[in-house]
């Protein structure tokens, strides 16, 4: 039962994501992410990991998109410009991801993932439905303290990097 | 009840007064005005020169520490040296040059500290989590830093490029990360490497492993993952394509070697296989394109991507001859390259950027100190005695012979003498012809002293090599140590 419902989430996924560089329409290109961004939220509580389900709702499909949304909708993209560079690729890259796609599935019927995953079981002490914020939160500030401060970095240069790159122009103007 | 790391602090203190300096520097962006953003520059390199006197210091152990995710081993602070001194340079070069190309953005000190940051992170990294977010930290930087120069198109488009094709490497590289974490079930560089070893693989490793290696090489430059280098490297301003095409590119041979040497190394058999390809494709195409070329830094970047090329020989031939070697020459390709671009930047053809090769014509004549280091860095950059450069590439190649790679060196030398060629040409153009209208050279006594320093290096490491190569060998033999107890 529960592997019919991760086909079932896998696959609308991957058919959003597919739409997402498919659809002409901008708008639309980001209604289909929204879709896939919702399929991954429910791969993660499939995962026993309501949180991460809920924080990828709020933080991607809440915050991000919809900022995406209206960015789109600013921007007032011509849809000529979209229809030509499809042309020009589409001979190449259609058959390269065709052999892409073949290899993929060739190498995932044949191999399979059987790692231990040790960190997981040191962690099932703490998960239990309730508790997996914590079991996160847990990790997250002991052994995963490094990159978690590392990131606050990367946040920082992403929201300076944005002032400078946007303020500027009107400096100069 | 939640059990504390074990923490080592003192293993990232240059990674914490980096940090420092970067906020100290943003801090004072507020209070400076805006036409004396130079200041920013010169408090920058006052502690990027504290930090160079405090790195003989730093704490140097085999102990991984912060859960595994951090190892301040000699390798990593040879490494960290390097990014410091690539960030030095890089303020030196850009405090005038801004100037003149009209760029007022304060911010600029700020994300070199942050690119370099990042890098440190990277070389110390000994988890694949830690290496991603340090990579993902300097390539953001470098994303705008490269869009900075922002009224000019070719920047924003560079910086444009840029981004989706470094976001698109950074998703196959992630990709192939979790094969790997699938396979073995850490995200440890030890973890991995004791869990490949105890055998029971599948061929899913080899995905795992060639995705890695595709998303390293695309931050190396290697064809065929070069495309952006050239159209990057000459729309974004020119300082920061000479801090591009040293620091990050230290920055992802340190993360190469250190996976593969001490994770990968049971699979060499396989991972030579594809690496060999990566590594003649990059030395032939970057030496034959650059012939064609008019513009002095779409040369340097093909030129880039040959010198990569060829210090991957080193990873290949995978002793400890070859991945020391592959370590100097990265020590000498920073001086170099810096060298060269140091006194590409300061040519000025008008009101531009003197890129075109014509604008080079009879330098000799009209600013002979100029085009005398600028003939001493190319003809480094080609390779020959005495200067570091053939010191590099004798060692690189005989490392490779030892390994058995005598095709690959053939290749290698080709390439090298096909790179004559478009380097001599510059040295002709300045030499042998009439000087060229409008060409100047616009500088400071500071930056000729970096150029000079770098050209003094250029020559020292040519001349007696060995405590170089004494020290990288010496930086190396705890990631050997790794595979050779097996």
């Amino acid at each position: 039962m529960e592997l019919l419902f991760f086909f079932l989430f896998a696959t609308v996924a991957v058919l959003a994501a597919v739409m997402v560089v498919t659809v002409r329409n901008p708008v639309h290109s980001v209604l289909a992410l929204i879709l896939c961004f919702f399929q991954v939220a429910c791969l993660f509580v499939l995962l026993r990991s309501p949180f991460l389900g809920i924080a990828q709702l709020f933080i991607y499909v809440g915050a991000i998109m919809i900022f995406f949304l209206f960015a789109v909708f600013l921007l007032d993209i011509k849809r000529t410009i979209h229809q030509e560079r499809y042309s020009r690729w589409a001979s190449f890259a259609l058959p390269a991801g065709i052999i892409m796609l073949v290899e993929i599935v060739l190498l995932l019927g044949r191999g399979k993932f059987g790692a231990p995953v040790q960190e997981q079981e040191a962690v099932a002490s703490l998960l239990n439905l309730g508790k997996s914020t914590e079991a996160i939160g847990a990790v997250l500030f002991t052994k995963y303290l490094y990159p978690f401060e590392i990131i606050s970095v990367v946040l920082l240069v992403a929201f300076v990097g944005a002032v400078v790159l946007t303020v500027k122009s009107k400096q100069e103007d | 009840m939640i059990e504390l790391p074990n923490i080592q602090l003192a293993a990232i203190y240059p990674e914490i007064a980096v940090l420092l300096l970067a906020f100290v520097v943003l801090a004072v962006d507020f209070v400076v005005p805006a036409n004396k953003k130079s200041t920013l520059g010169y408090l920058t390199i006052a502690g990027l020169v504290l930090l160079l006197i405090y790195m003989p210091f730093a704490y140097i152990s085999n102990e991984a520490t912060f859960s595994g995710m951090v190892l301040s081993d000699s390798y990593a602070i040879l490494f960290e040296w390097i990014f410091i001194l690539a960030a030095l340079f890089t303020v030196i070069h850009s405090i005038h040059y801004l100037k003149l190309e009209r760029i007022r953005t304060g911010e600029y000190y700020q994300f070199v500290l942050y690119a370099t940051l990042g890098m440190m992170v990277m070389a110390k990294g000994n988890d694949l989590m830690a290496i991603y977010v340090g990579l993902e930290l300097m390539s953001i930087s470098l994303y705008i830093m490269s869009a900075i120069g922002k009224d000019r198109i070719r920047s924003t488009e560079a910086a444009m490029k840029y981004l989706i094709l470094g976001a698109l490497a950074s998703g196959i590289l992630l990709f192939g990360m979790s094969y790997i974490y699938g396979l073995t079930g850490s995200t440890n560089l030890y973890a991995i490497s004791s869990s490949l070893q105890s055998g029971n693989n599948n061929f899913l490793i080899y995905t795992g492993i060639l995705l890695v290696a595709v998303g390293f090489s695309f931050k190396m430059a290697l064809v065929p993952f070069h495309s952006w280098a050239p159209d990057v490297y000459e729309g974004a301003p020119t300082s920061v394509t000479a801090f591009m095409s040293s620091g990050p590119k230290a920055a992802a041979l340190a993360i190469f070697l250190r996976v593969f040497v001490e994770s990968f190394h049971g699979f060499e058999e396989q991972w030579t296989l594809f690496l060999w390809f990566f590594s003649a494709a990059s030395m032939l195409f970057g030496s034959i394109v650059a012939i064609s070329q008019k513009n002095i830094i779409r040369m340097l970047a093909y030129s880039s991507i040959t010198h990569a090329g060829t210090i991957m020989l080193g990873l290949l031939a995978f002793n400890e001859l070859g991945i020391a070697s592959a370590v100097y020459y990265m020590m000498v390709y920073l001086f170099m390259n810096m060298g060269a671009f140091g006194v590409v930047i300061f040519i000025r053809y008008k009101e531009d950027r003197g890129e075109d090769i014509n604008i080079f014509c009879g330098l000799g004549k009209t600013h002979p100190v100029a085009a005398f280091l600028l003939t001493l860095f190319l003809l480094s950059l080609a390779g020959i005695p005495p200067t570091g450069g053939f010191v590099v590439k004798f060692y690189v190649f005989s490392s490779a012979i030892q390994a058995g790679y005598l095709w690959l060196v053939i290749i290698a030398a080709l390439s090298t003498v096909i790179s004559l060629y478009y380097y001599l040409r510059v040295i002709v153009f300045m030499y042998m012809k009439e000087p060229a209208e409008g060409q100047s050279v616009n500088t400071t006594p500071l930056q000729w002293s970096a150029v000079a320093i770098s050209a003094v290096f250029t020559i020292v490491m040519g001349v007696i090599p060995a405590p170089f190569m004494g020290w990288a060998t010496a930086a190396v033999k705890g990631l050997i140590s790794s595979f050779h107890s097996f």
